[in-house]
């Protein structure tokens, strides 16, 4: 038995580390169609295929798919897969198409097969956090928010390579929107309405470097959201939300969770102390690169595996993106994309 | 030859900060001037710690060479930790892995590189390791280099993907050919201990982990993580012992130091006061257990 990870570029190394760790690495094999990534694995005494046809050909049999390839090869390779009824991991974002993610998903339910999607911030601890103290009402309904995140991933004009190109997957809409957008919808609850959205550039001509948009969520809240991955004060990728409640405000980031009550705020003494906790992350069976990296790798490979695979059992549970998440994602994309002109 | 017990990071140039984002931007402003580094560099030197440990960030480039250059802190000895892997990252999604490579051993001589290459060719990944180890060590160029330590991004990568040949020969290549302490920093320490000294059959390897009361970073657990300090397979280095900023002072010290299995305690700060009295606390005579 195995999992497949299919692409051998930076996240598929991080997966096949992770999921070895876990699994063993037997039970891990490589899909990567540069014959210089099959080598050096080979070396490293990886099974490895030059696609996941192949894999699937060739009679090893196939417990899951994570799928770590360029976004516009996900279609054929979730497609294959769920044909068969192969669990699969995608990363983000689905597809390049509405009509093609629209299509992925239909299979996954038609066949009644498992389908994650890589949207791993919302195993970071702060985050599931505040979701929590959204639906719990503690501090009353979600009037607004403010939700950002900047990086500093661009840092010169490049005008050739596919992540600067919008058509093939790139721009800064592309790569930190599916993260970002599918957090709102974790967070707050559906989007119902779409406002207005405004696209900037920096270095890139093909694609936005920034974008900034607002929105209405089926609860009533309204959210103002921007993206900027040419912000040299970062050292990494940031995501911060100012949340303003009925009884107060709330300001989140990836890993610190400060609230301000308002005077006379209906919060007990014991609630408020709560709220003011210091959290620490949970604890994973293997530490590659943060905890949400090991933690949404876990609930895939238990689902692979039929066997609980977490160190922690206190955290993680159920917050993992289904493939509709990824069609939802998608479609916001789409609307945003073309609403700002892209 | 060993590290002394207290050991100055560099989290705080670079702008890390695990607990709080704002003070890591905030810190990333303050220390982009060689002489604000320097200048903390210094506050440790005084407070009596010899041994200064850092990732190979282009920022520190010019900081090192100043020491060097002006024979600032004599007796302080330097453990670079390789590769700063965002140098990397964001070249390898846009290239992938071998362009990557290729990009930066064109700063090293021809043959080396011609070395390098012959051997990944020859699909000997430890000789390309080499290479690399190489390129990222121009920057110590004419300072006292106490070990040399692989980054927790690189080293629990090559963990999780079981490459023990090419650990070992990192190992090897550290300790016999540049003859200075080899070293891993991890967050996984007890899967460190099993594949370097059980499988690998590594004497005391150098891990630099965390280890703190709290159980911040601690995989898979705090016990675990405690025992695996204590079962003197390995020598260690404790950080991350303030649980970054989260615990203060004198109990969280007085944990590590109470421990088993911790040989030395690596910790950063930007603040005069807090370097003096950590050290103090750490070279004073050990906590009663």
């Amino acid at each position: 038995m195995a999992i497949l990870v299919v692409g051998g570029g930076k996240m598929g190394l991080s997966h096949l580390a992770i999921v070895s760790r876990i699994v063993g690495k037997d039970a891990v094999a490589l899909c990567d169609s540069s014959w210089s990534t099959r080598f050096i694995f080979n070396r490293l005494k990886f099974k490895t295929f030059e696609s996941s046809t192949a894999a699937l050909a060739s009679g090893l049999p196939i417990k899951g798919l994570v799928i770590a390839t360029p976004t516009s090869s996900h279609y054929p390779i979730a497609r294959e897969a769920l044909a068969r009824s192969i669990p699969c991991f995608i990363e983000k974002p689905l597809t390049l198409s509405l009509e093609k993610s629209r299509e992925l998903r239909d299979l996954a339910a038609g066949s009644n097969t498992y389908a994650q999607m890589g949207f791993v911030l919302r195993f970071v601890a702060s985050f599931a956090r505040l979701r929590e103290l959204v639906s719990s009402v503690v501090m009353g309904r979600v009037k607004s928010y403010e939700a950002r995140m900047n990086g500093n991933v661009i840092t010169k004009a490049d005008n050739d390579g596919w992540r600067t190109d919008f058509k093939r997957g790139g721009g800064c809409l592309n790569e930190y929107g599916p993260h970002l957008i599918d957090l709102c919808r974790y967070i707050f609850g559906e989007v119902d309405h779409l406002d207005s959205a405004h696209k900037g550039h920096v270095y890139s001509t093909r694609a936005d470097d920034k974008i900034a948009f607002d929105w209405r969520h089926a609860s009533g809240a309204a959210g103002a959201v921007s993206l900027d991955w040419c912000d040299t004060s970062k050292r990494k990728s940031v995501i911060e939300f100012s949340v303003q409640f009925e009884h107060g405000r709330v300001v989140v980031d990836n890993s610190a969770f400060k609230v301000t009550l308002n005077d006379g705020a209906p919060v007990s003494a014991e609630q408020q102390q709560a709220l003011q906790a210091t959290g620490m992350p949970p604890r994973v069976s293997f530490y590659l690169r943060g905890e949400e990296f090991t933690l949404q790798l876990e609930a895939f490979l238990e689902r692979c595996m039929g066997t609980s695979l977490r160190a922690d059992e206190t955290f993680g549970q159920g917050l993992q993106a289904s493939i509709d998440d990824g069609l939802a994602v998608d479609a916001l994309i789409d609307a945003i994309a073309k609403k700002a002109g892209i | 030859m060993t590290f002394g017990k207290a050991i100055l990071g560099d989290n705080q140039f670079l702008g890390v900060n695990h607990a709080d984002q704002a003070k890591a931007v905030a810190l990333n402003q303050q220390f982009t001037s060689t002489q604000a580094i320097i200048e903390v560099i210094g506050w440790a030197y005084e407070a009596g710690i010899r041994d200064f440990m850092f990732t190979t960030h282009d920022r520190l480039q010019p900081v090192l060479q100043e020491i060097a250059r002006s024979n600032l802190f004599p007796g302080m000895a330097y453990t670079p930790c390789l590769p700063y892997a965002h140098k990397y990252a964001n070249a390898m999604a846009e290239k992938g892995m071998l362009a990557v490579i290729m990009d930066n051993v064109k700063a090293t001589s021809k043959m080396q590189l011609f070395g390098g290459v012959a051997k990944a060719v020859a699909g000997d990944l430890g000789g390309l390791m080499q290479l690399l180890v190489h390129v990222e060590l121009l920057m110590t160029k004419g300072l006292p280099v106490r070990g040399v330590f692989l980054q927790n991004i690189i080293f629990d990568l090559l963990l999780g993907l079981n490459a023990s040949k090419i650990l070992e020969k990192y190992h090897r290549y550290v300790s016999d050919k540049l003859g200075v302490l080899p070293g891993f920093i991890t967050m996984n320490h007890p899967a460190a201990v099993k594949v370097l000294c059980d499988e690998i059959g590594l004497e005391q390897p150098w891990l630099c982990a965390n280890f703190n009361i709290g159980g911040f970073r601690t995989n898979p657990s705090n016990d675990a993580v405690r025992q695996s300090f204590a079962s003197g397979k390995t020598r260690n280095i404790a950080m991350s012992v303030f649980a970054s900023g989260a615990l203060r002072g004198a109990d969280a010290l007085g944990y590590v130091k109470g421990a088993a299995g911790v040989d030395a305690i690596l910790f950063g700060s930007s603040r005069q006061a807090n370097i003096a009295e950590n050290a103090r606390l750490i070279f004073a005579e050990p906590a009663q257990a």
